[in-house]
C-alpha cells in the first residue's frame, strides 16, 4: 500500500528526516508521533511529492514515486488533509469546495455535485452547502475539508493533525468517522488520547543529527 | 421555483445591457419616468425583504454628494459677461444626475442580497474562460483571509495606541502593513499550490480559446481597429 | 478615479469594455496555470491593501497602489482588477456594470506601463536610494496615468464641457498621487529588507 525505504529529506540546509524506512499495509491505522520539528508535516507532504525527497524510495500501492509525473495519479486516490483547514477551502459555497476534488478527477459537473452533495449527506454536514466557506466556523471547516477529500473516494487517507482546533465533541466525531471508515491511515497527531481510540501502531519520529 | 431571469449569472448581464442602454438615453423626462419606476419598485423590494431603508437613503444622499458636484462645474461658464448660467451645461448635468440615480437604483434592484459566494458562482456560470473563473474563485477566497489578517492588524495597531495621522510615522506604518500583507500573500502560495494539487488540479495549459496561435491576432487586430475608431470619431 | 456609471456615453462605454476584454485577454494568455495561485494571491492583497485609509485634512484617502500592482502582476493586473471592481459594484455599489470597462482600462493600462517601462529593475538588487525612485514613480505613473487616461476619456467623450469636471477630478487626486508614492516606496523598502525573494518573484 504504502512504503518507504530510507528516505531522507531535506528542508533548507536542515535534514528533516534522515534514513527513514516503514509500511503501510492493509486497514491498518498508522499514527505518526513526534515533538515538534520532527518533521511529521514534512513526511506526509513528501509522501504525495508537495516536497521533494533527497533520498531514498517512496512506493505508492507497489508503484516507484519519484517525480511529479509519477505522484500525480495518486492525487486523490490518496487522500491528504492539511493541518490547517483554511489553507486547503476554496469555495465558493460549501457544496462547491467538496465538488472541487470530484470535478477534477474528470467527472462532469451534475456527477461531481451529486457526489458531493452525497459526501455532505453522509457526514449530517447537508445543511451547510450553500454557506460561504470564508463564514464556516473552526470546526465546520476542518469537517468540510475531510468532506472534500472524501468524495474523492480515496483508498489512504494521510491526515496532518486532524483535531486541531476542535473541541472534544468534534474529536469524538471525527474519532467515529475514521473508525467507520474502514481505510488505511496514515495520521500526524500529538494528541495522545486521539492516539489511544485509533492507533492500530505508532511510529515515533525523532529530530535526525544535522551537522 | 424562482423563473430564470432571476438567475446570478442573468441578472449580471441583465444590468450590464441596461446600463449600456440607460447611458444611451437622452431625454430627462423618459429618465425621470424610469427612474420612478425603478425607485418605487426597489422601495417596495426593500420593504418587503425588511431592509433597513435609512442605510439605502443615506447612500443615496452621499452619492449625490458627487452628483452636486457635478451641478457645480457644469452650470457655471466664465464668459466676457462674467461668471453666467450655462444652459446646456445644466442639461447635461440633469441628464446625467438622473441617469446616475436610475443606474443606482436598478443595481440595488437587481443585485440585492448578492454576496461575494453568489458573485463568484454566478461568474462561473457566464461563457468565461476556465483560467478567469478559477482566478476569480481563489481571488475571493483569498480576499477573506488576507481581509481577516488586515483587521488583525489594525486591531494589533490600535490596541497599541497607534492612531493614523498626515505624518511619516504613519506612512510608515501603513507601507509596513502593505508589505506584510504581501509577504503573508507569497507564504500562502506555496500551501495553495500544495492544496490544489492534493485535490488533483491540473497546472497544465488546457485547450481553450486563449491559446489558440490565431487568438493573438484577433487582439492585436480589434486594439488597432480600436485605435483607428477613436482617432476617427474624435475627428 | 472611478467615473460613475451614467456620466459616459454608450458609445464610449461600448470602446472601453472592448478594450478591456483584450487587456483581459493579453493578461489571462500570459499568465500560466502555475502562476494562478500567486496570481490570484497579489490580487487580493492589493485589494485589501486599497481598502486602507490615509488621513489627510479632515477626511481620508484610499491606497490605489495600481502601479505597484503593475510591478507585481504585469498583464495579469486586467483580470485581477476586473475581480476587484466586480467586487466593488457588489459591496460599495460603486461604479457600474456597463462602466466596467472604461474604468478597467482607467486602472490597468497604466499598472501595464509600469510593469513595462520599470518591472525589470526589481529583478535587480537595488540600493535604497533606487528603490524608493522605483516606488515613487510606480505609484507616480499608477495614479497620475489613471488621473490623465479617466480625463482624456471624459474629454472624448462630452468635449469642452467637461473641462471643469475634469479639473476637479485632477485636483482632488493630487493627494492621492503623493500618497500612493509615498506608500510604494516605503513598500518596496519594507520588503526588501523583510523578503528580498519576494521582489523577485515579478513577472
Amino acid at each position: 500500500m504504502l512504503s518507504v525505504n530510507h528516505l531522507s529529506v531535506r528542508r533548507g540546509n536542515q535534514w528533516v528526516i534522515r534514513d527513514l524506512s516503514f509500511r503501510l499495509e492493509g486497514i491498518r491505522r498508522l499514527f505518526l508521533q513526534g515533538e515538534i520539528g520532527t518533521g511529521k508535516s514534512t513526511l506526509l507532504q513528501a509522501l504525495l511529492g508537495f516536497i521533494p525527497a533527497q533520498q531514498g524510495e517512496i512506493r505508492l500501492f507497489g508503484a516507484l514515486c519519484q517525480t511529479e509525473k509519477d505522484f500525480r495519479p495518486f492525487r486523490g486516490r490518496v487522500g491528504f488533509c492539511f493541518q490547517n483547514p483554511d489553507d486547503q477551502l476554496f469555495g465558493p459555497t460549501v457544496l462547491d469546495d467538496v465538488a472541487f476534488g470530484p470535478l477534477n478527477q474528470g467527472l462532469s459537473k451534475p456527477e461531481a455535485y451529486a457526489v458531493a452533495r452525497r459526501q455532505l449527506e453522509k457526514l449530517g454536514m447537508d445543511y451547510l452547502k450553500d454557506r460561504s466557506v470564508n463564514v464556516l466556523s473552526g470546526g465546520e471547516k476542518n469537517f468540510v475539508a475531510l468532506a472534500g477529500v472524501l468524495a474523492m473516494r480515496p483508498e489512504m487517507l494521510l491526515l496532518d493533525e486532524p483535531t486541531n482546533g476542535l473541541d472534544s465533541k468534534n474529536i469524538e466525531k471525527l474519532t467515529a468517522l475514521l473508525r467507520d471508515l474502514n481505510l488505511p491511515m496514515l495520521i500526524a497527531s500529538h494528541d495522545s488520547a486521539f492516539t489511544e481510540q485509533l492507533a492500530d501502531s505508532v511510529l515515533w519520529l525523532q529530530k535526525p543529527e544535522n551537522g | 421555483m424562482k423563473p430564470a431571469i432571476f438567475q446570478p449569472h442573468f441578472r449580471l448581464i441583465f444590468t450590464f445591457v441596461l446600463g449600456l442602454s440607460v447611458s444611451a438615453i437622452q431625454n430627462p423626462q423618459w429618465l425621470l419616468s424610469l427612474l420612478c419606476l425603478t425607485a418605487s419598485a426597489l422601495l417596495v423590494v426593500l420593504i418587503r425583504q425588511g431592509k433597513p431603508l435609512a442605510f439605502y437613503l443615506r447612500r443615496a444622499l452621499i452619492f449625490n454628494l458627487f452628483t452636486l458636484l457635478i451641478w457645480l462645474t457644469l452650470s457655471w461658464k466664465i464668459s466676457e459677461n462674467g461668471l453666467e448660467w450655462h444652459v446646456a451645461g445644466m442639461h447635461t448635468a440633469l441628464l446625467i444626475t438622473l441617469r446616475m440615480n436610475l443606474i443606482l437604483c436598478t443595481i440595488w434592484l437587481w443585485l440585492i442580497n448578492m454576496t461575494d459566494s453568489i458573485l463568484v458562482q454566478a461568474v462561473s456560470k457566464l461563457p468565461l474562460p476556465d483560467k478567469l473563473i478559477h482566478l476569480f474563485i481563489l481571488t475571493v477566497r483569498y480576499i477573506s483571509l488576507l481581509g481577516e489578517l488586515n483587521r488583525q492588524m489594525a486591531q494589533a495597531m490600535k490596541a497599541r495606541g497607534f492612531q493614523p495621522k498626515f505624518n511619516r510615522r504613519t506612512f510608515s506604518v501603513i507601507a509596513q502593513r502593505v508589505a506584510l500583507l504581501l509577504i503573508q500573500a507569497m507564504v500562502q502560495v506555496e500551501k495553495s499550490e500544495m492544496a490544489l494539487k492534493a485535490r488533483g488540479f491540473r497546472f497544465a495549459s488546457r485547450s481553450s480559446l486563449l491559446d489558440k496561435p490565431w487568438w493573438k491576432t484577433v487582439e492585436i487586430s480589434t486594439a488597432l481597429l480600436l485605435i483607428i475608431g477613436i482617432y476617427y470619431a474624435q475627428r | 478615479m472611478h467615473i460613475s456609471e451614467g456620466i459616459l456615453h454608450s458609445q464610449t462605454l461600448i470602446i472601453g469594455a472592448t478594450a478591456a476584454v483584450i487587456g483581459v485577454s493579453v493578461g489571462l494568455r500570459k499568465t500560466d496555470y502555475e502562476r494562478l495561485p500567486l496570481t490570484a494571491l497579489f490580487a487580493a492583497a492589493f485589494f485589501v491593501a486599497g481598502t486602507i485609509h490615509v488621513p489627510v485634512g479632515i477626511g481620508s484617502v484610499h491606497l490605489i497602489l495600481n502601479g505597484m500592482a503593475g510591478l507585481f502582476l504585469g498583464w495579469a493586473v486586467f483580470p485581477a482588477f476586473l475581480i476587484a471592481l466586480l467586487l466593488q459594484v457588489i459591496f460599495f455599489s460603486f461604479g457600474g456594470f456597463a462602466v466596467l470597462g472604461v474604468n478597467l482600462c482607467v486602472m490597468a493600462l497604466p499598472a501595464v506601463l509600469v510593469h513595462l517601462l520599470l518591472g525589470r529593475y526589481l529583478q535587480q538588487s537595488l540600493s535604497r536610494a533606487r528603490l524608493i525612485l522605483l516606488g515613487a514613480s510606480a505609484g507616480v505613473i499608477g495614479v497620475g496615468g489613471a488621473a490623465l487616461l479617466a480625463s482624456l476619456i471624459l474629454a472624448f467623450d462630452g468635449g469642452k464641457a467637461y473641462y471643469d469636471l475634469i479639473r476637479l477630478l485632477i485636483v482632488t487626486h493630487i493627494p492621492v498621487f503623493f500618497i500612493d508614492g509615498i506608500i510604494s516606496a516605503g513598500v518596496l523598502l519594507t520588503l526588501n529588507k523583510m523578503s528580498p525573494a519576494l521582489l523577485r518573484t515579478t513577472p
